[in-house]
């Protein structure tokens, strides 16, 4: 192989390209991790490929109303908002909630498929109204109860019970 | 490139009047391969049980790096992160890195040598199944859901009874001690290999350069070993009996147990660097076609990197609070090792300038490793500053550099080597077109999991967290290091596939199928068992370059010493360990079934303390006892002689300074000088960072300290009189001498409480470290009245004396040693 | 809320942005000896280039020089420069206010002052803006190592002994730490907050750790102050005014003010409150508190409410 230039050159490239690289990523690391207009971009793109996606799942518009969907319809709620304030209340620490990765508490039940349950808590009827008015204040409606009033604003209850309805409805 | 359609005989043809040479040298077929003791089959042994650790550790990588692919992921619980990281790098470090490195000194050296195989050929076996039987105890604490979780270096207090009850540490400390014999016996061996059996007329200078770099690490693993075993042996002692050598509360010192560490610690990454280094010098030359350009050089270097690499440790601990002239001193001390290395890659780079070099696969490997040792280099010397230590210290940049250092100084030569060396192993050739996809995979994989991790740790991110919070600024370099891993498994995994799949697909090896210039080529793949039918004389580092004739003829008739064995018995050529001059005829041992018990019997020893079984535990140490009586249990050969074609008449089994034995015994002895240094040093540590507790640990008996002294005096002159007299009763003289020094030390030590305080636990384990010694001799005495009783030393042959006397003096200077140390307050009280 | 985001839960934690005296220093050691490191790779590489082109033997020198004489003078530079850094952060200033920090498994007990006022807080350090403070490094159990990377290196905490360093915080803020040493099971689960406060807002502060707890002024907040006392908590936990001296676990006197629950782990409010006292071994494996889940449920809520309302 030693009349072949080539080789080496194809060796010296892959360099120059690790190196090219490895410069790149280490310019972006220079961000301030909460300040970092390439992260940002990428998870705006992220949510922009959830939309995709969700709407790829929705299927092809059916003939008739889906009334399932219409019965777990949230007004002014949006899932998307509802899962990142499950965080921020910290439903985490007391429910596994599927989506949210740090919540897997042990202590109240699993809300895995909350959509299809007749009752919120064994007190509320589970529509969307009564799921709002429960997240806002749980002791109101259930005395016993070990889930405290998390001072839930009734924007924020909205968003959480638009995604708990995510929580699947189809099985 | 291989012309592989010539179908040859893969043996050397056996000649008709050479046939009881044949058998003499044949490895026993089927399940009785088990009982062979020659380096072939144990180098081999240790390099497939290595490959094996090495893939069962890197799936642990893979599951470490997936638990990290996504923050806040539950695919492992914390405890079994834990314990997949732990094991991890222990089975890396301990069982991987340094045995298949070993593995490939075994195999290779007697063949670049000159020599049928290493002069001690049971002790390399044994240290094998002490090598296999240490992995598996350490293994099996998976089976018993008791895998050992605090880390690879396993600090106190966390690692102690009381914050790590039940028997994870036990397994680490048992097995992992365990396996560490293999490594120190297999040092001894290389010595006494590379410095007594070479080809007539290899001197050291015309040596070839893996054996110098192989000489410096048996050299290190000598010296750098001893200090974790005697830690381990503190650690595990005060988990069962719980004396308090790390205890700050009874004068120990957590910081004992990292000085010990890293004592060890550091110089083994050099041992693991070393004979990959060693490796790479060794193929280099050959793909370029010119020799190593700088050899002085590069022995130079590698000498001074073996020295240096022990000035460095405290570079492990700058966040512990050390001094700031502690922390100057080391940092520059930690810089100054780039020298020795920028030789050695300068070496490397000016053969390669000599001619323009073949793009193999061990090519590319050499490449890849020059790319990622440098970097890793690099960002060692930055970790050297101690301000930017602090900050990424036992974060993920210290993993990225550790990596770099690692996997692109050792494992990439090492998979270079596969490549390369692998035809010598099973005659065929693996793939070029898969050695290409398996290095660009890893050496490209390799980057992204790791470069990345540079930046993750300077970002903030801890080593050995199983699970870290979304949004801090880690999440997708993480992910990405996820998939960089992949990539690189997914390369390893083509290797594996590679070297499974040669043995049916692979084209048969030619003779020398790289053109190398090392006399292991000498043979077409597969050579003979006993490697040469004559030995050559050797003229240079290339004989096989510079000596046309040794290709030109049939390898089996090459001229040269021993064509023959009449007496159906193994042998090879004894060499002066300096001009490479014929000395002697070493006879070696046929295959025989006794390492292999004796290392059963070790690990049914070590497996029943584990377990609590003391009853079994001295069973097995008593049948080891036997195992090794059994072992040297032949009639003295010393006084024959064997009159060769070319050199005249050789003496067999010579009783020189320079033999073989004798410079075992040497080497032996580093090991013994640096295992009472270890404990010497935990003294005089404790006694400087405690010193309010140097007075509670009470007064030791002055009386039975000076008896101490005065036998373990005269046991080393008795011994000096027994070296030429051939007196059964001088031998139970020292036997004697031994017991009763044994006895008054542990007299001595009697007044102080060792559960008191740290010092003077630390006092006992050195009596009983030098009980230890006084043991071995009383048995070895003992072992040699009875073999002169029984006739297997006839009048004349002083063959086994000799080997004691050194060990005797050194075991009296230790003696002293600790007896000074012992009376030292008695002394003082005195004043 | 308006547009809630997990970002803003911690303090940064990264050596890059730099908001003290120690890890400003040693950026730019550290961005030095990238750049130089990065030349003398390319030039490494090149060396390598030229001898792969190169068909003849090369001289002995370049041993001489790219062995020898290249890296004593680049390490020489760094050993100056970096013992010059060393001896600008690493000196231990005696006069300073001291904090005395002391690592448990797995949290981080915080005494202002030890020698005098011996005001104590958990979890939370809150230093002056520009003011230099030593920091007196101890433990309980194991070794942890102290980090925050946006304030200064890490020093470990070493049974038996007591480490020092003096930092000095730049930039107000917040910003995380975490323990760098392994330290067991709930090792990646042991950070911290550090907030760096201007002058008059950290003496506030200190004056803030000297009064008593805030009061339990509904009926809510009464009973799960009753449930704090009742239950068993006082064995391990101290709140100022309601029952001191307690110090197995983290001081809860201002535990609401905090902006982080578990050392540094989850956003301060009931819903975590709640969760972690029903089931701490869950949300920190290993931890010395048990698992309060024999609460009734408005006595779980209650206390939640409780510790959530001491500010």
């Amino acid at each position: 192989m030693q009349g072949k230039p080539v080789v080496p050159l194809t060796l010296a490239g892959v360099a120059a390209l690790v190196l090219v690289a490895i410069t790149l990523v280490s310019v972006w690391s220079l961000a301030h991790p909460q300040r970092d207009p390439v992260g940002n971009a990428l998870a705006a793109m992220g949510a922009r490929l959830d939309g995709v996606r969700s709407w790829y799942a929705q299927g092809p518009v059916e003939a008739s109303p889906d009334w399932q969907a219409m019965r777990l319809n949230v007004p002014g709620g949006d899932a998307a908002r509802g899962r990142l304030a499950m965080v921020e209340y910290g439903c985490g620490a007391c429910h596994v909630i599927p989506g949210v990765a740090s919540a897997r508490g042990t202590v109240g039940p699993s809300l895995d498929g909350l959509a299809r349950r007749a009752y919120i808590a064994g007190v509320l009827t589970n529509a969307p109204g009564d799921l709002t008015r429960w997240l806002m204040n749980p002791p109101l409606f259930s005395p016993e109860t070990a889930m405290p009033n998390l001072g839930v604003t009734e924007a924020d209850a909205a968003d959480m019970a638009a995604y708990l309805y995510t929580l699947g409805p189809d099985a | 490139m291989i012309d592989a359609t010539a179908d040859r005989p893969r043996q050397g043809p056996v000649l008709e009047e050479l046939r009881t040479y044949e058998e003499a040298w044949a490895t026993p077929p089927g399940w009785r391969r088990l009982s062979s003791v020659s380096h072939r089959v144990v180098g081999q042994r240790f390099i497939v049980t290595g490959l094996v650790f090495f893939l069962i550790a890197g799936f642990l990588a893979l599951l470490v790096r997936t638990q990290l692919i996504v923050p806040e992921n539950t695919f492992l619980d914390a405890e079994t992160y834990n314990q997949v990281f732990t094991m991890h790098g222990t089975l890396m470090m301990f069982l991987f890195a340094i045995p298949i490195l070993e593995g490939f000194g075994v195999y290779l050296l007697p063949l670049m040598l000159g020599a049928r195989d290493l002069v001690f050929p049971r002790l390399g076996a044994f240290g094998y199944w002490c090598y296999l039987f240490g992995g598996l105890i350490v293994l099996a604490s998976f089976v018993f859901d008791a895998a050992p979780d605090g880390g690879w270096f396993m600090y106190t207090p966390l690692s102690t009874k009381e914050f790590t009850p039940g028997l994870s540490a036990d397994f680490w400390l048992i097995g992992i001690t365990f396996a560490e014999i293999a490594s120190v016996t297999a040092a001894v061996e290389l010595i006494a290999a590379i410095l007594c059996t070479r080809a007539p007329g290899m001197s050291l200078t015309k040596m070839p350069i893996f054996a110098w770099y192989m000489l410096v690490t048996a050299f290190m693993i000598t010296v750098g070993f001893p200090p974790l075993i005697v830690g381990s042996i503190l650690l595990e002692v005060e988990r069962l009996i719980g004396l308090p050598f790390f205890d700050p509360a009874l004068g120990g010192d957590p910081l004992l147990w990292q000085h010990l560490f890293w004592l060890f610690g550091h110089p083994e990454v050099y041992i693991i660097f070393l004979p990959a280094a060693g490796m790479v010098a060794t193929m280099l030359p050959t793909f370029v076609g010119k020799p190593l350009f700088g050899y002085g050089y590069a022995v130079a270097a590698v000498v001074t990197m073996g020295f240096i690499s022990f000035g460095l440790w405290a570079h492990h601990m700058f966040a512990t609070g050390l001094p700031t002239i502690t922390l100057t001193l080391f940092s520059a001390a930690s810089t100054i090792v780039t020298i020795p290395t920028g030789v050695q890659i300068f070496c490397f780079i000016l053969t390669l300038a000599q001619k323009r070099p073949r793009l193999t696969v061990p090519m590319h490997f050499i490449l890849g490793f020059l790319f990622i040792f440098v970097i890793g280099g690099l960002t060692g010397v930055m970790l050297a500053a101690v301000p930017f230590n602090w900050q990424a210290h036992d974060s993920y940049f210290v993993v990225a550099h550790l990596h770099y250092v690692l996997i692109g100084g050792m494992v990439f030569p090492l998979i270079g080597a596969f490549y390369y060396w692998t035809p010598h192993f099973t005659g065929r050739m693996m793939s070029e077109r898969l050695g290409k996809w398996a290095f660009w995979l890893m050496f490209s994989g390799f980057h992204i999991t790791f470069f990345l991790m540079h930046i993750t740790g300077l970002r903030g991110m801890p080593r050995r967290i199983s699970t870290y919070p979304a949004g801090i600024g880690w999440d997708r370099l993480n992910l990405l290091s996820t998939i960089g891993s992949y990539i690189l498994a997914a390369g390893v995994v083509v290797f594996v596939w590679d070297f499974i799949a040669h043995r049916w697909r692979g084209p048969l090896a030619p003779r020398n199928p790289w053109k190398a210039g090392t006399l292991e080529w000498l043979y077409p793949p597969i050579a003979p068992g006993h490697n040469f039918h004559a030995i050559p004389r050797v003229h240079s580092r290339e004989p096989l370059w510079d000596q046309p004739d040794l290709l030109e003829n049939e390898a089996h008739e090459t001229r040269g010493l021993l064509r023959d064995a009449p007496h159906g018995r193994r042998e090879t050529v004894g060499c002066h360990p300096l001009s490479g001059e014929p000395l002697q005829i070493v006879r070696l041992p046929h295959p025989t079934w006794i390492p292999l018990l004796t290392a059963f019997a070790v690990a049914v020893s070590f497996s029943a303390v584990l377990a609590s079984l003391y009853d079994i535990a001295a069973a097995g140490a008593v049948a080891a006892l036997f195992g090794f009586a059994a072992w040297a249990w032949e009639p003295s050969e010393t006084g024959q002689t064997i009159t060769t074609n070319d050199e005249g008449t050789l003496p067999v089994d010579v009783a020189s300074r320079l033999g073989h034995t004798h410079i075992a015994i040497i080497g032996t002895l580093m090991i013994m000088v640096a295992l009472f240094a270890s404990v010497l040093f935990a003294v005089m540590f404790l006694w400087n960072v405690q010193p309010e507790f140097t007075r509670l640990a009470g007064d030791p008996d002055l009386f039975w300290t000076s008896i101490a002294v005065a036998c373990g005096l005269g046991m080393s002159l008795v011994a000096w009189l027994a070296r030429s007299a051939p007196m059964a009763v001088l031998d139970l003289a020292v036997a004697l001498l031994a017991g009763v020094a044994g006895w008054a030390l542990y007299q001595a030590v009697l007044p102080t409480d060792p559960m008191a305080t740290a010092l003077a636990a630390t006092l006992w384990v050195m009596a009983g470290f030098i009980g230890t010694q006084q043991f071995v001799l009383l048995y070895w005495s003992l072992f040699l009245a009875l073999r002169k009783v029984s006739g297997q030393v006839a009048a004349g042959q002083i063959v086994p004396e000799i080997n004691r006397v050194p060990y005797a003096l050194v075991t009296a200077g230790m003696l002293i040693a600790a007896a000074v140390v012992l009376a030292a307050p008695q002394l003082e009280v005195l004043k | 809320m308006n547009g809630p985001s997990t970002l803003d839960t911690y303090g940064s934690q990264t050596s890059f942005s730099s908001a003290g005296t120690g890890a400003d220093a040693t950026l730019v050691l550290t961005t030095a000896m990238s750049v130089a490191a990065a030349v003398i790779f390319l030039l490494v590489m090149g060396a390598v280039w030229l001898a792969w082109r190169r068909d003849r033997p090369g001289s002995v020198w370049w041993i001489w020089g790219g062995g020898v004489i290249l890296p004593v003078i680049a390490l020489g530079t760094l050993v100056v420069a970096s013992t010059f850094t060393l001896a600008a952060i690493g000196r231990v200033d005696d006069g300073a206010p001291v904090i005395e920090v002391t690592g448990h498994q797995y949290w981080w007990d915080i005494v202002h002052d030890p020698e005098g006022r011996a005001l104590r807080d958990a979890n939370e350090i809150v230093l002056p803006l520009n003011i230099p403070v030593t920091l007196s490094l101890k433990t309980e159990d194991v070794i942890h190592s102290f980090w925050v990377p946006s304030i200064a290196g890490k020093m470990d905490m070493v049974p038996g002994r007591i480490n020092r360093m003096t930092v000095t915080a730049t930039e107000a803020g917040r910003f995380r730490g975490q323990c760098a040493e392994f330290c067991g099971l709930s090792h990646p689960l042991m950070a911290f907050e550090v907030v760096v406060l201007p002058q008059a807002e950290y003496d506030a502060y200190l004056e803030d750790l000297r009064s008593e707890a805030r009061d339990a002024d509904t009926a809510q907040l009464a009973r799960g102050r009753d449930v704090f006392l009742n239950e068993g908590c006082i064995a391990c936990h101290a709140i100022r005014g309601v029952a001191e001296g307690a110090r197995l676990g983290p001081d809860l006197s201002r535990i609401g003010a905090r902006a982080t629950l578990g050392a540094g782990m989850w956003r301060m409010n009931v819903g975590n409150l709640a969760g972690w006292i029903a089931d701490v071994q869950d949300m920190k494996p290993g931890a010395q508190m048990p698992s309060y889940n024999h609460l009734s449920g408005p006595d779980l809520r209650a206390v939640a409410h409780y510790l959530a309302s001491l500010k």
